[in-house]
């Protein structure tokens, strides 16, 4: 979420040695009365999207595998999304983070619904496992590849980001 | 669930009701200390939420959708908890990490079978 700030390459090591000693999490996020607002308008969006997700999931794939695909086109592209947003100056502002970050990433991804699908045995354990450590490995890949795209460097990408999978794009 | 409708108002609902949940959930995020308590907490409780909705109303039913779909979804989250725990592993803190996640998934889908109980009495 927001409060991970924006770890680029020069911050990351003073961050992570602050996290160490301090607490879970970074740089606390903005907590003004328009923060409410736009986590509001942001969470209400991501929600909406997450639904229409479902929705188009149910006219196109067999109705069994639509909960356990939805779960985890949602959660993955989110993690992935919110890693980019973290990673991202474009994104760098309170109000963007708020938005992006706490609104919609967080309201288009679900824990909730994961614990249903456990519960209700429409993910298995082994799938379930499979999506802890992919949101994990997403979330990092969003945070280089938006690291990445903020880095000084000429529009022709240096060989070492040529030959990197992360600079898919 | 009914997932084959795209009713103006139903979607409106939805969009109001995840936006609710997650302007909450900005509230939780608030208590994090050395663990991010705010939002394990939110979790849980957007699990609870669930639950009972789930054991009160038929899935497909209107209610149902605002509620599951939207102050529980909005609510939770799955992008907070990589992040956070991404962070956690970053900075070395790996027993952290790994009970965080245990604690979020464990104690989540635990909530939704109280939940389901709850409705049920």
């Amino acid at each position: 979420m927001s409060e991970l700030g924006a770890w680029d390459s020069s911050e990351g090591e003073a961050l992570a040695a602050e996290a160490k000693t301090n607490s879970a999490t970074a740089a606390p996020p903005r907590f003004a009365p328009r923060d409410f607002g736009l986590v509001f308008l942001g969470g209400g969006l991501g929600s909406l999207a997450r639904w229409l997700v479902a929705v188009l999931l149910d006219h196109t794939i067999a109705a069994a595998s639509v909960q356990l695909a939805c779960l985890f086109i949602v959660n993955l592209v989110g993690a992935a999304f919110l890693g980019f947003i973290n990673g991202q100056r474009r994104f760098a502002s309170e109000d963007a983070k708020s938005f992006w970050g706490a609104g919609f990433c967080g309201g288009f991804t679900t824990m909730s619904g994961l614990a249903i699908a456990i519960d209700s045995a429409v993910i298995t354990p082994w799938l379930t496992v499979a999506m802890i450590f992919l949101g994990l490995v997403v979330y990092a890949g969003g945070l280089l590849l938006g690291q990445r795209g903020t880095e000084p460097s000429t529009p022709e990408a240096s060989s070492s980001e040529a030959s990197s999978s992360w600079a898919g794009e | 669930m009914s997932l084959d409708t795209l009713n103006p108002a139903l979607l409106l609902l939805v969009f109001i009701a995840g936006g609710l949940g997650s302007a909450i959930r900005l509230l939780f995020s608030r208590w994090s200390g050395r663990w991010p308590w705010g939002i394990l907490v939110a979790n849980i409780a957007a699990s609870l939420i669930a639950g009972m909705t789930i054991g009160r109303f038929s899935g497909s039913a209107t209610i149902a959708v605002v509620l599951v779909w939207g102050v529980a979804g909005g609510l939770s989250t799955f992008s907070s908890w990589a992040g956070q725990t991404v962070h956690l592993i970053g900075a070395g803190r790996w027993i952290t990490a790994v009970l965080y996640t245990a604690a979020t998934v464990a104690l989540s889908s635990t909530a939704v079978y109280i939940g389901l109980a709850i409705a049920a009495r």
